[in-house]
């Protein structure tokens, strides 16, 4: 576990407890569906996509494999096993969430 | 119930003979030293005859189930574990600050990652500051042909200048402007005297609540410094003579942050990046929170946001200073930019939808 991973669950990390919407239990859960729906935008273009099944976060490659993952870290490197292309964020031919286009 | 104070840890780096066991032996002489623990890299030829000097090996691991930016120093966790319970079971002197030295590690991830993924070190101990000695006459010539130097110097949260009384001021002058080109961010002192050397050392630091806001207004002035352009100009022509240029620069936005979308793309951009990504320190202005957030990030590893009370000046945009090596600022701003504004659009949208 480092300090950048733990998007995905519950504690204290960096990513966790800066605004107040965090912080209020009733806004805990779509934060994380938030969250989860920007990290999809950003796998889009590999193949890969993140769910959750029940408290579970499956990160499922284009060919079905899957991986079980607890924190955002994990989500990337899983990715990078399973996907097509790897994310690149300074790459934007490759990767259309960081193209000047995409904000149109 | 008592609540005790976390540990303050200092990480000692320095490209070698640049004055780090000189520094070290000054420290424990002092009356503070006495209350240091300090953990080195090997004894070599140091002579320390301090009560709490442990040596630990270079051993790096990587965690069982950790991604690549977990590695620890099996080693140093293990010191570290050991000087807490002996302070608990009264083993060892009693002590209030410790000193890690690392000699040869050019890379202070590992490091600092050690004192973070235990769970009983890291609720008793904090990273106070990663500090790098430069050398006034070897320094800026090591800055231009040594990779580790120019790294140590970038990732560092305070520089010192050592070997000054060895050096004429023309010297010290130029190291001094082209440490401040390399790494904006942190403040350069001379060797200080006995008296000021642990001020120095476990002074304001942006990873402590307590003394986060002291950091403000040193993040603020590099990013108002690198927005001038010349000294962002001179940093690039310095840097170029670098197979992989180093080099800082500001962003400045304006509006406040969406939290969730900066946090995903920075996540992603230290995952793919963060050997490259030296440094990262900034004020947010985030919806919702009160005050500004201090971010501060070495390579992989991102300290816990910390809460301010407010702004060290009237404007109130969100700035953050990169140290990169290597990487196309052009490229991160809009990388960043270009995602935040899709995110924005996103959001607004599912909000329509509702």
């Amino acid at each position: 576990m480092c300090s950048a991973c733990g998007i995905l669950r519950g504690g204290v990390e960096w990513i966790d407890g800066v605004t107040g919407e965090e912080n209020a239990p009733d806004r805990r859960l779509a934060e994380r569906h938030c969250r989860m729906a920007l990290i999809n935008m950003l796998l889009e273009n590999s193949g890969v996509k993140l769910t959750e099944y029940g408290r579970q976060l499956i990160v499922r490659g284009p060919t079905g494999s899957t991986r079980i993952v607890t924190e955002l870290a994990h989500v990337w490197r899983a990715a990078d096993e399973l996907g097509r292309r790897r994310v690149d964020p300074l790459d934007q031919g490759s990767s259309p969430p960081f193209q000047p286009g995409a904000a149109e | 119930m008592s609540t005790v104070s976390p540990v303050p840890v200092v990480v000692l780096t320095g490209f070698l003979g640049s004055g780090k066991t000189t520094l070290l032996q000054r420290l424990l002489r002092t009356e503070d030293g006495r209350r240091a623990a300090v953990l080195i890299n090997e004894f070599g030829e140091i002579s320390l005859d301090h009560l709490m000097v442990k040596s630990v090996s270079g051993t790096t691991v990587v965690l069982q189930n950790g991604c690549v930016c977990c590695s620890v120093r099996s080693e140093l966790r293990a010191a570290l574990r050991e000087l807490l319970d002996g302070r608990a079971k009264g083993e060892v002197p009693p002590f209030d600050r410790i000193l890690i030295e690392t000699t040869g590690l050019a890379d202070p991830v590992p490091v600092v990652q050690t004192l973070t993924v235990d769970p009983m070190i890291r609720n008793q101990l904090r990273l106070a500051n990663l500090v790098s000695t430069v050398d006034a006459l070897n320094g800026f010539e090591q800055l231009n042909t040594q990779e580790e130097a120019m790294r140590q110097a970038a990732t560092a949260d305070r520089l010192i200048i050592t070997k000054t009384d060895l050096s004429d001021e023309r010297q010290v002058e130029k190291l001094r402007r082209a440490l401040a080109q390399i790494n904006p961010i942190a403040p350069i002192s001379h060797t200080p005297g006995n008296n000021d050397l642990w001020r120095l050392l476990l002074g304001k630091n942006a990873s402590d609540p307590q003394s986060g806001s002291g950091e403000a207004p040193i993040v603020s002035h590099a990013a108002e410094m690198l927005q001038g352009g010349s000294r962002f100009e001179a940093q690039k022509s310095t840097a170029s003579r670098h197979s992989a240029s180093i080099v800082s620069f500001a962003l400045r936005v304006r509006q406040p942050i969406d939290w969730s979308p900066f946090v995903v793309s920075l996540s992603l951009l230290v995952h793919r990046y963060g050997r490259n990504v030296l440094r990262i320190k900034g004020l947010l202005d985030v919806p919702g929170a009160k005050g500004p957030i201090s971010l501060n990030a070495v390579q992989h590893f991102i300290h816990l946001p910390v809460h301010l009370d407010g702004w060290p000046d009237d404007d109130h945009s969100s700035r953050l200073v990169f140290i990169v090596q290597g990487l196309d600022e052009i490229a991160i701003r809009s990388s960043l930019a270009n995602f935040l504004r899709r995110a924005a659009r996103q959001t607004h949208l599912e909000a329509e939808a509702i």
